[in-house]
């Protein structure tokens, strides 16, 4: 379409094709059309007078967060899950050490059984802490966890698992909230929850052997 | 409930109309501006900002609101009648003063038929031969109404 300045918006609007995107920046800069362009911007933007349901918009949003959540949720347990790979693998590969080191003359003969170097226990790790709570990727020092800017979601589902609950976030933002936190493991459910009950924004509810952020 | 999820659902009650508009005043789009501002509370709860006000949320769903339509064509632009990038550079369009004082003059300065014909085509987007048809006239007589109107509108303004 030609360039052609005569024209009025009004044309532009109802025959737009072949219209290139040149002519528009054209002709959105032309004196004479740019003031009825902007006019009927305006107009256009003035006109929206709706009144929105804040509430439905509300419930959408929660809906919109709790969405997030889960592929979130979904990834750090595949975090967990690669980590536990590496830690049998490490596991393996240091039981193969040990025996090698213990049994020098014996794996050194070519006539030795392989199959006496699986005989063999593999070296429990030193921790105190129990296996449910090793993805956490917190420190563990004797009974204590340190989450260190860890999701509280993290904290509770590592407690759950350990002092046997059922878990139910019923508040995803606040599960969300990142936490330093020291864990004694020796504690009961209770003391547990008391001492996250000790941060402002959390609210927990332990009751028939479900814990629920509220 | 924490504290912080009860004031950001306040926060969010008594600014989401307002936030609304302004976002489909720049988009032309309600659905996109729905999607606007809920992308705007989205970070405010996944991110661990401090309290926001009412500022803060203004200045978040313009800017977003903006990118939106950057990304779109100036043919875009022009045809779904949405700003061009001279109009929106300085920061401070939709200008909320203009705007009001222009629905004030839709409301009270126009008579029913002339509301009409404005609804029609810049709110419904039909074309003038569409009105024609529904207004039973010419379509060259809902292009002279339509001038008039803005002459009109645009002197008031001025």
């Amino acid at each position: 379409m030609k360039p052609n300045n005569d024209r009025d918006l009004d044309q532009v609007l109802d025959n737009p094709s072949g219209l290139t995107d040149a002519e528009a920046r054209e002709l959105m800069s032309d004196k004479r059309f740019g003031e009825q362009y902007r006019t009927a911007v305006a107009l256009r933007a003035a006109g929206y007078k709706a009144a929105p349901d804040a509430h439905a918009a509300w419930d959408d949003l929660q809906k919109r967060l709790a969405a997030r959540q889960r592929p979130k949720r979904w990834v750090r347990y595949r975090v967990a899950a690669a980590l536990a790979a590496l830690f049998i693998v490490g596991a393996s590969v240091a039981t193969v050490m040990i025996v090698n080191h213990k049994e020098p003359i014996a794996t050194a003969t070519p006539s030795a059984p392989k199959d006496s170097l699986t005989a063999v226990p593999a070296p429990v790790p030193v921790t105190t802490a129990s296996p449910g709570i090793a993805d956490t990727q917190a420190a563990a020092t004797d009974h204590v966890i340190v989450f260190d800017n860890r999701p509280l979601e993290e904290i509770i589902t590592a407690a759950c698992r350990h002092y046997g609950l059922q878990p139910v976030i019923d508040n995803p933002s606040t599960a969300s909230l990142r936490l330093y936190f020291k864990w004694d493991t020796s504690t009961t459910a209770q003391q547990f929850v008391d001492a996250l009950q000790g941060f402002d924004a959390i609210d927990l509810t332990l009751k028939d052997n479900t814990l629920t952020l509220n | 409930m924490n504290a912080r999820h009860k004031h950001i659902k306040q926060l969010y009650l008594d600014n989401y109309a307002t936030l609304l508009r302004l976002a489909t005043a720049i988009t032309g789009d309600a659905d996109v501006a729905h999607d606007t501002v809920q992308e705007v509370f989205v970070n405010i709860y996944t991110s661990p900002c401090g309290d926001v006000g009412r500022g803060y949320l203004v200045n978040a769903v313009r800017n977003r609101a903006l990118n939106h339509i950057k990304s779109l064509t100036a043919r875009e632009r022009l045809l779904r009648l949405l700003p061009a990038d001279e109009m929106v550079q300085d920061g401070d369009w939709p200008d909320p003063t203009t705007l009001t004082r222009l629905s004030h003059l839709l409301d009270n300065g126009l008579d029913a038929r002339q509301r009409q014909l404005v609804e029609m085509r810049y709110w419904q987007r039909l074309t003038l031969a569409e009105i024609g048809r529904a207004l039973g006239i010419l379509p060259q007589a809902v292009h002279k109404q339509l001038t008039v109107i803005i002459d009109t509108l645009r002197e008031n303004l001025n």
